[in-house]
């Protein structure tokens, strides 16, 4: 929903939510008919039932419309005039594509010098996002090939022009920690981790965030990126003699040294290497029951 | 509380249809056709099981009105046959919808069936579905955008 719902005095009863989904349904019914009436030029009374489905999606998207209602959506909705509503989503779909414009600037001009095709490829795909996009019929679609895989990837059920949006900040954020390490180092790391790191759908935030992290394990300077193989069997020990919960939150701490090390300000950029951190820790707890902690951090 | 995406239809969809049709008898008189109370509800039920079956949706009164209107003149349609050639040709409408590809309008393939239906296929609804169709469809997928809404059946129908 867009926020905008009303506080309820008292909770819906059954026969009231029932009565108002019902009347929802019928307006969205004839709000259908009438953006299909749009779809076709007039030109066509019926519609394959993919192509109403797929229309149905995109008007619920701009209205502002999710999958489950809660009982405030469900009181607006049912007072709600659904033209002027959809007047009001399009003029906030218009100034994301401003905001969709500004972000894909800034993700081009803050790429890390690393080459990797498919984050160009992808970035290269947005470019042509504004062109291709189609709100005014099927706006819960991404009119662009996302194939670059995010190491926390936006949600699908964002839909549309907000998944995109979701996509381009968590990719900014990978960026601006990839670019606190030199190039050379970080590309060395790559090297290591996945040698064909340019032609592999890789993620580049994985590797570095997780060395870096070992790195500040060790006790080392994490801009470096370097690991000997004594400190990985050191890491290895320390880690090993803990128990799992205790090594979670070992590795959070250590994520949290990385931020106060490189003053990273932003709450976002912290809270995204501290969900990663927390989902290194069932990878080193697989790693260190197979053997070692190679496949974790490289040396 | 979830939002359904139903593709029944609604009572309100059901009688506007049958009030459509109602209306249409004021000027299918003059042809001697005219559908009573149950034929109209048996269309109406047959259109929603037809769009069923071809998987399609609709959200107006249908396209019964627009096949009245186009077949209620033709010289091989009378009392007898009348409700009979209705179902078959709205279940052929929807059929031809989808094997034209969304490419021709709803008064573009009314237009096309009229004038196979009056012409060479001399009423024979089996000629209509068949051989008609095969060769528009065909030409709509091998031409696309250059197509002709009239044309020949004979033999060299197949340089298309």
């Amino acid at each position: 929903m867009n926020g905008d719902e009303r506080a309820l005095v008292r909770p819906l009863t059954e026969a009231e939510r029932e009565a108002r989904m019902e009347a929802i349904q019928l307006k969205l019914y004839a709000f259908l008919a009438k953006r299909s009436e749009r779809f076709t030029l007039n030109d066509s009374s019926s519609l394959p039932v993919e192509l109403a489905e797929e229309l149905f999606r995109g008007l619920c998207f701009v209205l502002g419309i999710g999958e489950t209602l809660p009982d405030e959506a469900i009181e607006t909705l049912a007072e709600a005039d659904f033209d002027a509503r959809f007047a009001m989503g399009v003029r906030r779909i218009k100034k994301q594509m401003a905001l969709v414009q500004k972000l894909w600037r800034t993700a081009v001009l803050s790429l890390p010098a690393i080459p990797n095709t498919s984050l160009t490829d992808t970035l290269a795909s947005i470019r042509a996002f504004q062109k291709r996009y189609d709100y005014l019929f099927f706006a819960h679609r991404v009119p662009a090939d996302i194939d670059y895989q995010l190491c926390h990837p936006a949600s699908e059920d964002l839909g549309g022009i907000d998944y995109l949006i979701a996509w381009l900040k968590n990719l900014l954020t990978e960026s601006a920690f990839i670019g606190r390490f030199p190039v050379k180092n970080a590309i060395a790391l790559l090297g290591k981790a996945s040698p064909d790191y340019i032609g592999l759908h890789i993620n580049l935030y994985e590797p570095i965030a997780a060395q870096a992290i070992g790195v500040t394990l060790a006790g080392g300077d994490a801009t470096t990126l370097s690991l000997s193989k004594d400190e990985v069997k050191r890491i290895e020990e320390t880690l090993n003699a803990l128990p799992p919960a205790m090594r979670k939150a070992r590795l959070t701490d250590a994520a949290q040294d990385l931020c106060r090390v490189f003053r990273m300000e932003s709450q976002t950029s912290r809270d995204y290497l501290i969900r990663f951190a927390e989902s290194l820790a069932p990878r080193i707890d697989a790693a260190l029951e197979g053997g070692g902690l190679s496949g974790v951090f490289w040396a | 509380m979830d939002i359904n995406f139903s593709l029944e239809p609604l009572k309100a969809q059901v009688s506007q249809s049958i009030a459509a049709l109602e209306k249409c008898n004021d000027m299918t008189r003059r042809y001697g056709l005219e559908l009573s109370r149950t034929q109209i509800q048996n269309l109406v039920a047959h259109r929603f099981a037809a769009l069923k079956e071809n998987k399609r949706m609709e959200f107006g009164p249908g396209i019964l009105e627009k096949l009245i209107t186009a077949f209620c003149d033709s010289p091989y349609i009378d009392q007898e046959n009348y409700e009979a050639t209705l179902l078959e040709l709205q279940e052929l409408f929807y059929h031809f919808k989808n094997e034209a590809l969304e490419m021709l309008s709803d008064d573009e393939l009314i237009l096309s069936m009229q004038t196979g239906f009056n012409g060479p296929a001399q009423g024979s609804l089996e000629y209509l579905a068949g051989e008609w169709i095969e060769t528009l469809t065909r030409r709509m997928r091998s031409d696309g955008w250059g197509y002709e809404l009239t044309f020949d059946t004979e033999d060299d129908a197949d340089e298309w």
